[in-house]
């Protein structure tokens, strides 16, 4: 494992994790090299996550867009809602291998910290979670659910209190704890291994789509797009196909617009830089410091994007798109009422961008558009910004 | 020789321990930094240490990150180095800069290295960038006459100390304990082999830092065979609370503790 994409990724790190992300580097060679290893976990995903999650055939958004054919690979139907189970447990089961007891994760929306209390919960590891302090009340089901699952939620209450700093809390924690414990990252992103093995472990969306449109149109899709926060299910639905023709699109979240700084448009906007451990793009100022991202979905509202991204933007590979908060909402209500399916906002990011590219394909063409998430634990946020609107 | 070497080996002749003061620039104003500074190197500091704030400072407690969030309300990249400039004029003792990557890349790493050295800066401690990712900011360092920093903690591998040693410039940064700035015990049992590994590659003066706030915890380090303490959140306390007449007693206590090793 090289650790870099182009320019891109590394181990800037504090000395002391240095130790730590060497083991797991090994560890993860030789699992992934391991055929009991590689069962385990891909009975888990198809015994407990219900994979392969399907591709569905949007028949009426199809004809709604009025271009090529649109295909919606459901993440939102996995096991706890979202893609990020597929990550959680493979990085759960690498910690025991590893021999240690404890799985610390930060969380955002929640989604991580839920899929990373659900993975413990099932394979018997202590679990922490740090979280902002602004995102524990934004999201207070995902803490409850988490507390349910037997996981200790800490509210992180420095810098913006939300994921970037829930980050640097955890990444604290493990400092102080990398004996016993390992840190399961929650997207691409953080030093060298994790982009890979995040990428490696969310690789299953990317795999499916291939072996499910090979069986639903005979070939492959002409497009695919994933919504882009840190990442992760747009590595997974991307490595998988980069060697491929398909053209692929990324979606951030240009939250209230890319005039001002409300967004989270990473690649966008931003330039590179270091942050957790990783060198990739980042929203920050003129100085070096890292700004606020915003979006209205949490789990987007990231100012770093993981390196392979930063990688696949400079060369070309994927084109990365953005769409705003409105967007976004009009998307989600649009999939509601045309196919039954309340995506999650950030998966709503997707959809938003879908239309034009569809639109600028032949009807005989495919287009893949991952919905990562269903859009259950948005429901009071949308519905407190439609009452206010 | 570069002044951080000439001081290090004026001390060891002595037989005395080298004492690094960490304060954060622009806390609780750029003045009041520059004047504790000042205040530590009066009252026995050997060598100074000027925080650059970060807005994500991972490798630091709490005492720390506040004060890099109080610090960056008024804060900006020409304050921190007209406050290396201004220490450079005051005192004669080698000032290094602790920055993590980020605000040292931001404008371009090598222009920022070299107005860093102008302005009289001796070395760079970046905790966020060990020795593998430290090859190209030793040789852009080197040309500027800056000491890259280098570390080693209660993990470091073995396998890695003779890179670290051959890399080593000036001293070797050692972290005290499993944990960020200003937490409470130390792990003395695991860091002190990897020391002694570490020096069986090169005899390269150690100073150990985190969690080393008093005289009795920096006497500990000293009679453990260190060749000095790094001394940071509570010197960044002492300020805060009774300004740099506090930073002046919190040094001259832990220079006593330091001094009292025979």
């Amino acid at each position: 494992m090289s650790g870099r994409f182009g320019a891109y990724g590394g181990q800037f790190v504090p000395e002391t994790l240095m130790a730590a992300l060497s083991e797991l580097e090994t560890a993860y060679s030789e699992a992934m090299a391991d055929r009991a290893f590689v069962d385990a976990y891909e009975d888990l995903l198809r015994e407990y996550v219900g994979r392969p999650t399907p591709l569905t055939h949007a028949r009426r958004l199809t004809e709604r867009f009025g271009g090529a054919q649109v295909y919606l690979k459901r993440e939102d139907l996995a096991h706890t809602g979202a893609h990020k189970i597929n990550n959680t447990l493979g990085q759960a089961l690498l910690c025991q291998r590893m021999g240690k007891h404890r799985l610390i994760a930060e969380t955002g929306a929640g989604q991580h910290g839920v899929a990373a209390a659900t993975a413990a919960a099932l394979l018997g590891l202590e679990c922490e979670v740090f979280m902002g302090s602004v995102d524990v009340q934004r999201q207070a089901p995902n803490v409850y659910r988490m507390e349910l699952l037997g996981t200790r939620v800490h509210a992180v209450e420095s810098g913006s209190r939300t994921l970037k700093d829930a980050t640097n809390a955890a990444l604290r924690e493990w400092v102080r704890s990398v004996r016993d414990t390992h840190y399961a990252i929650g997207s691409v992103v953080g030093p060298h291994p994790f982009p890979t093995i995040v990428r490696d472990l969310q690789s299953v969306i990317g795999r499916e789509v291939l072996r499910q449109s090979e069986a639903a149109f005979g070939g492959l899709p002409q497009a695919a797009i994933a919504c882009v926060g840190g990442g992760s299910n747009a590595a997974g639905l991307f490595a998988p196909l980069a060697s491929t023709p398909v053209a692929l699109y990324g979606v951030e979240a240009a939250g209230a617009g890319l005039h001002g700084h409300e967004h989270a448009a990473t690649l966008t906007r931003g330039r590179p830089g270091v942050l957790h451990g990783a060198y990739s793009y980042l929203l920050q100022d003129a100085e070096g410091q890292v700004q606020e991202a915003y979006s209205i979905s949490a789990g987007l509202d990231y100012p770093g994007v993981g390196p392979e991204h930063a990688h696949w933007h400079d060369s070309g590979r994927v084109r990365y798109l953005s769409a705003t908060d409105e967007e976004a909402l009009e998307a989600l209500h649009l999939l509601a009422r045309e196919e039954g399916i309340i995506p999650a906002l950030e998966s709503a990011h997707a959809i938003a961008r879908a239309g034009e590219i569809a639109q600028s394909l032949p009807k005989e063409a495919a287009l893949v558009v991952v919905v990562s998430g269903r859009g259950d634990k948005d429901l009071e946020a949308i519905r407190a910004r439609e009452a206010s609107a | 020789m570069t002044r951080i070497q000439e001081t290090l080996q004026r001390l060891r002749a002595e037989n005395r321990a080298a004492l690094m003061a960490y304060l954060c620039a622009g806390d609780p104003t750029v003045e009041g930094s520059i004047e504790g500074l000042a205040a530590a190197a009066q009252a026995g500091a050997d060598i100074l240490e000027v925080g650059w704030p970060f807005s994500d400072p991972v490798a630091d407690g709490p005492v720390i990150q506040a004060a890099s969030e109080r610090a960056l309300r008024h804060t900006r990249r020409e304050d921190v180095i007209a406050a290396v400039a201004a220490l450079r004029q005051r005192v004669a003792q080698p000032i290094a800069v602790l920055s993590y990557c980020n605000p040292l890349i931001s404008a371009g790493r090598d222009e920022t290295l070299h107005v860093l050295a102008q302005a009289g800066a001796d070395a760079l401690v970046v905790p966020d960038l060990p020795m593998e990712e430290s090859a190209a900011w030793r040789q852009a360092a080197q040309a500027e006459g800056l000491a890259i920093t280098q570390f080693i903690a209660p993990t470091t591998d073995a396998q890695r100390l003779p890179h670290i040693a051959e890399a080593a410039d000036g001293f070797v940064y050692a972290v005290a304990l499993l944990g960020v700035t200003g937490s409470a015990e130390d792990s003395a049992e695991s860091i002190l082999p990897v020391v002694d590994a570490l020096r069986r590659h090169r005899d390269v003066p150690v100073l150990a830092g985190f969690g080393i706030g008093d005289g009795a915890s920096a006497k500990r380090w000293r009679s453990r065979g260190l060749d000095g303490v790094i001394v940071g959140s509570a010197l960044v306390q002492a300020l805060a609370e009774r300004g740099p007449e506090g930073v002046r007693r919190a040094v001259r206590e832990i220079r006593a503790g330091l001094d009292s090793v025979g």
